[in-house]
């Protein structure tokens, strides 16, 4: 007899009595939640017992639960170790997932207009409480992820586990690589800082070159928006990166990682027979099952990654932001995203479209049936050594491309505009707004008196006798308590043997001036003799190789010069390393 | 690795993200505080580089004003009697960044040229966040506009359209015919050393723009060259010297020097020459100042 009119609780309590009644609500309450295991089965999972009922319990879970049905029960005891997998697929999985959850929460915080992105931005880091923090983290995992990316599929490659039967999971790869890539660089405008607009326009400044023109013309409106990188740019720059593309991403994972548990982990080359693959058939003692083994060795390594990224976005890292985007104004270096350099190297080759088109499609389109040209049926190391050298090369060209895309090859600028940049670049800090505001004391400084009293004073006299403006050409020497100054001004000094070595006779000075309550200007100013140019504007030189000097009509050298000032407030904090 | 030491190493590896993390939370109004400041900085920085290159042409370099903007570094700006006069209801910040943004179309009637508009919104040239950067700029001259042991020399004060003083010449300032008025002028004796004073004074400014003849005809030589233009100009005929110099400084529009090669003395029949001096200088001031300009032959 019931009770209550209907079953309930408290007949079970009238029947087993209360402890036993609810022992048994509780463990049929986590059987549910688990999909399939009892209090005790956990105990035994956590203890490392085996476990005490048949059937295996820990099986249930594997069938009934929607996302442990992915996951394969038990693995080769083979693969389970640090090699052969190195982990990377795992945790390319794992950065999306960082990806995705930081994403979110920086979604709320933003607006994909050019009227609002880069406020939203400095808002993020002045005004929400873990703002910088998820800013850096995403950022920091973005960079991570292709990284890590190129490295799984170097890895596959070098364990042939592209080789039948898994060509297939070699190509959904390839597609991930590019979804990954476009989808780190769709991220890169979204600050709407120098950085990302000039990154962006160089690198959609490529599909502008498809031929025909008709084509480039349309495929660069298509992704700019018009004609330039704009407020269309951006919102379509900003919804590929909010959905389109982690969308692509998640179907090809799931199509990805379907064909990784079809056939199997890869075992190690040489634990199969060569052309078998015994990826599925594990023998009953090499099993290593999900529960508990496998699971609690990925939310260790949760822990484990979780950890480091955060160590290193509160201590070490902090993802970049510089001044405003202008179209107007051209940094003095434009450069890709670090993943693309290779790219603009390439493009240092020659011509647009065959090395910033052609070139890379065709490169993609071999990636994508590799493994089915590549039928060789051994994945032993020994047997494939012509593919694992070639992989080498490829590894050490992406390198070299990638040197070569980057500022310091190939591009001139001249020596002057160098020396300035470099003490007191565009964005960023440099040494000269290293210097404690209150070692910039107002005054003149000569690179060739330093703190050399005698030598500011004849240096002095010989401005004053040619007439300068004397406001700016007094030199003075550097004070002894100013000694970030001083050495400020002597590698200004060493630069004139290096950046600026076709400047003949060159000097500098640091005009230092009080300008307002806290603001200091310091001019960077630089004279040398002009050089004597060639037909084709190259640098004349005697056969000493010295540097020919352009004469006026009394056979004297004509100096030229150049300036540029840069104002430093005592609370910007550069000195104090802050950037 | 046996299952316990990966659940202790995953538990302390979950509890030192918490550590972190609480610690990150304890650091971060103070963090916000910083990089507010730190932004603020250098948002200053970069306002006076487009100060450098945009504003002081005008109102000069240090914000001092000059003929053809007043300073910005007044003390009345920020002790509240700007604002006042010109019945502006908000804060100075709000003040500052909305002359800047929208400019003053109309201030060409009392000036030179017009405040022009700045802001993008507008249609100007400037972005939001530069006009932030500007104002920050301008707002930075507080403390040493109003500090009383060292005050600023304030070049040029703002002028209000059609608003005199007594003793002020009661002369239109512009777009009035020539001669109206100024031959019947009753001037009294004048001083040529006061008079190179005033010149050369920083409330006149005249020097500055008219000494080496960069912006405006040099100041040598204009006896010389009034006595050819009232020869060569028909309209002219009937003047003295004195009388032309009188019109030249009161009425600047009413006879416009040509403009020689680069050199733009004027726009759409406008001088660059302040029309306001009749509101600015006595009659005393006048006759001192043509009594010196007498003297440069
Ligand atoms: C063509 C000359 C000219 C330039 C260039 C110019 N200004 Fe002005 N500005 C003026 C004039 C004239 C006024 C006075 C307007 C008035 O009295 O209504 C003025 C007024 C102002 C005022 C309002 C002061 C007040 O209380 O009336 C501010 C603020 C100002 N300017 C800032 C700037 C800034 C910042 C820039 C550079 C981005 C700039 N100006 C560039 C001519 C100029
Ligand atoms: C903003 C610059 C500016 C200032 C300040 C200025 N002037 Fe001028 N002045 C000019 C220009 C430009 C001209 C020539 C155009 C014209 O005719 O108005 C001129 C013309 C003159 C002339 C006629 C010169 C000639 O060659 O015919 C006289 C006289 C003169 N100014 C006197 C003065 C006096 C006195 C002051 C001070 C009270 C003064 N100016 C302040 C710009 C200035
Ligand atoms: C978003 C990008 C990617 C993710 C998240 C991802 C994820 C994974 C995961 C979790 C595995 C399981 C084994 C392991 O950890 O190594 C795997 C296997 C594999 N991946 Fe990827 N992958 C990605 C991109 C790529 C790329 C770019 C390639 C190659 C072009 C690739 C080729 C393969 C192959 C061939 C395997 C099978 C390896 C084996 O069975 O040993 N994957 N991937």
């Amino acid at each position: 007899m019931s009770v209550l009119p209907f079953p309930s609780f408290l007949d079970d309590i009238k029947e087993k009595g209360a402890r036993t009644a609810v022992s048994d609500l509780i463990d049929e309450t986590v059987t549910r939640v688990t999909a399939g295991l009892n209090v005790r089965d956990i105990r035994e999972l956590l203890r490392g017992e085996p476990p005490s009922r048949r059937p295996n319990p820990r099986l249930t879970p594997h069938a009934d639960a929607f996302w442990m049905h992915m996951r394969p029960s038990y693995y080769h005891a083979a693969v389970t170790g640090v090699y052969p997998t190195l982990r990377l697929g795992w945790l390319t999985t794992y950065f999306f997932a960082v990806e995705i959850i930081t994403g979110m929460f920086l979604m709320v915080f933003y607006t994909p207009s050019p009227l609002s992105a880069y406020d939203n931005m400095l808002n993020l880091l002045s005004n929400v409480p873990f703002g910088q923090f998820m800013r850096d983290l995403h950022r920091l995992g973005a960079e991570g992820m292709v990284m890590l990316v190129m490295l799984h599929m170097l890895r596959t490659y070098i364990t042939g586990s592209y080789k039948r039967p898994r060509q297939f999971t070699w190509a959904t790869g390839v597609i991930l690589l590019l979804t990954t890539l476009i989808l780190s660089f769709s991220g890169y405008l979204l600050p709407w800082d120098q950085l990302a607009f000039w990154a962006v326009t160089i690198g959609t400044s490529m599909a502008e070159a498809a031929p025909p023109e008709i084509v480039g013309k349309n495929v660069n409106l298509l992704l700019r928006g018009a004609p330039d990188i704009g407020a269309g740019g951006l919102l379509r720059f900003y919804l590929l990166h909010v959905f389109a593309l982690p969308l692509a991403t998640i179907i090809f994972l799931g199509v990805h990682y379907y064909k990784v548990v079809l056939h199997g982990h890869s075992l190690p080359p040489g634990e199969d027979e060569i052309g078998t693959d015994t990826a599925k058939r594990v023998p009953l003692e090499r099993r290593v099952y999900f529960l508990p083994d496998i699971l609690s060795n990925e939310l260790m390594w949760v822990g484990a990654a979780t950890f480091i990224l955060v160590v290193l976005v509160v201590w070490f890292y902090h993802a970049p932001l510089e001044s405003h985007a202008d179209p107007q104004v051209t940094p003095l270096h434009t450069t890709a995203p670090w993943y693309f350099l290779w790219l603009q190297g390439l493009l240092k080759l020659g011509d647009k479209v065959f090395f910033g088109l052609v070139i890379p499609t065709l490169l993609f389109l071999f990636l994508l049936v590799m493994p089915y040209i590549d039928v060789g049926k051994s994945r032993r190391y020994a047997h494939r050594r012509l593919g694992l050298s070639l992989s080498m090369l490829a590894v050490a060209g992406f390198v070299i491309l990638s040197w070569m895309g980057s500022p310091e090859y190939g591009v001139e600028t001249s020596g002057d505009q160098e020396i300035a940049q470099t003490l007191a670049p565009m964005e960023g800090v440099g040494p000269l707004r290293s210097i404690p505001f209150d070692e910039l004391i107002p005054g003149t400084y000569h690179t060739l008196a330093l703190d050399d009293a005698a030598a500011a004073a004849s240096l002095t006299a010989r401005f004053e006798a040619e007439g300068r403006n004397m406001e700016m050409f007094t030199i003075s020497a550097v004070p002894e308590d100013a000694p970030h100054l001083l050495s400020v001004l002597e590698s200004f000094d060493g630069m004139f043997d290096t950046l600026g070595r076709d400047l003949p006779n060159a000097w500098g000075v640091l005009y230092i001036q009080d300008w307002q309550t806290d603001l200091k200007r310091i001019e960077i100013y630089i004279e040398w003799d002009t050089p004597l140019l060639t037909q084709n504007g190259e640098i004349a030189r005697d056969a000493q190789g010295n540097i020919l000097l352009e004469l006026d009509e009394n056979g004297n050298p004509i100096r030229a010069s150049s300036g540029k000032a840069i104002y430093v407030h005592a609370r910007s904090n550069y000195f104090g390393g802050g950037h | 690795m046996k299952i316990e030491t990966r659940i202790v190493l995953g538990t302390a590896f979950f509890l030192g993200l918490l550590l972190i993390v609480g610690w990150v939370a304890l650091n971060e109004e103070g963090r916000m505080a910083e990089f507010t400041v730190q932004y603020e900085a250098r948002s200053l920085e970069r306002g006076a580089t487009i100060w450098e290159s945009n504003c002081s042409a005008c109102h000069g370099a240090f914000g001092q004003g000059s003929g053809r903007a007043p300073a910005l570094n007044n003390p009345r700006l920020f002790n509240g009697e700007r604002l006042q006069e010109m019945k502006w209801a908000g804060g100075l910040y709000a003040y500052v960044e909305n002359a800047i943004s929208a400019g003053r179309p109309a201030s060409v009637a009392y000036w030179p040229e017009a405040m022009p508009t700045w802001g993008q919104q507008y249609g100007g040239p400037l972005r939001t966040d530069q006009i932030r950067d500007v104002t920050r700029f301008v707002l930075n001259w507080e403390a040493s506009a109003l500090d009383e042991q060292n005050p600023p020399e304030v070049v040029q004060d703002f002028i209000l359209p059609g608003v005199r003083e007594e003793g002020d010449l009661q002369i239109m300032a512009s777009g009035q015919p020539v001669g109206t008025g100024l031959a019947t002028l009753e001037l009294p004796v004048g001083d040529p050393v006061r008079g190179e004073r005033l010149y050369n004074s920083n409330e006149l400014g005249c020097s500055s723009c008219h000494m080496g003849g960069v912006i405006a005809p040099p100041t040598e030589g204009t006896v010389t060259r009034a006595e050819q233009r009232i020869a060569t100009v028909a309209a002219l005929a009937n003047y003295t010297v004195e009388q032309y110099l009188i019109e030249s400084i009161l009425v600047p529009n009413a006879y416009l020097v040509p403009n020689e090669g680069s050199k733009v003395y004027a726009t759409g029949g406008i001088s660059i020459m302040q029309q306001n001096y009749s509101d600015r200088i006595d009659a005393q001031d006048l006759a001192d100042l043509v009594a010196y300009l007498l003297t440069q032959g």
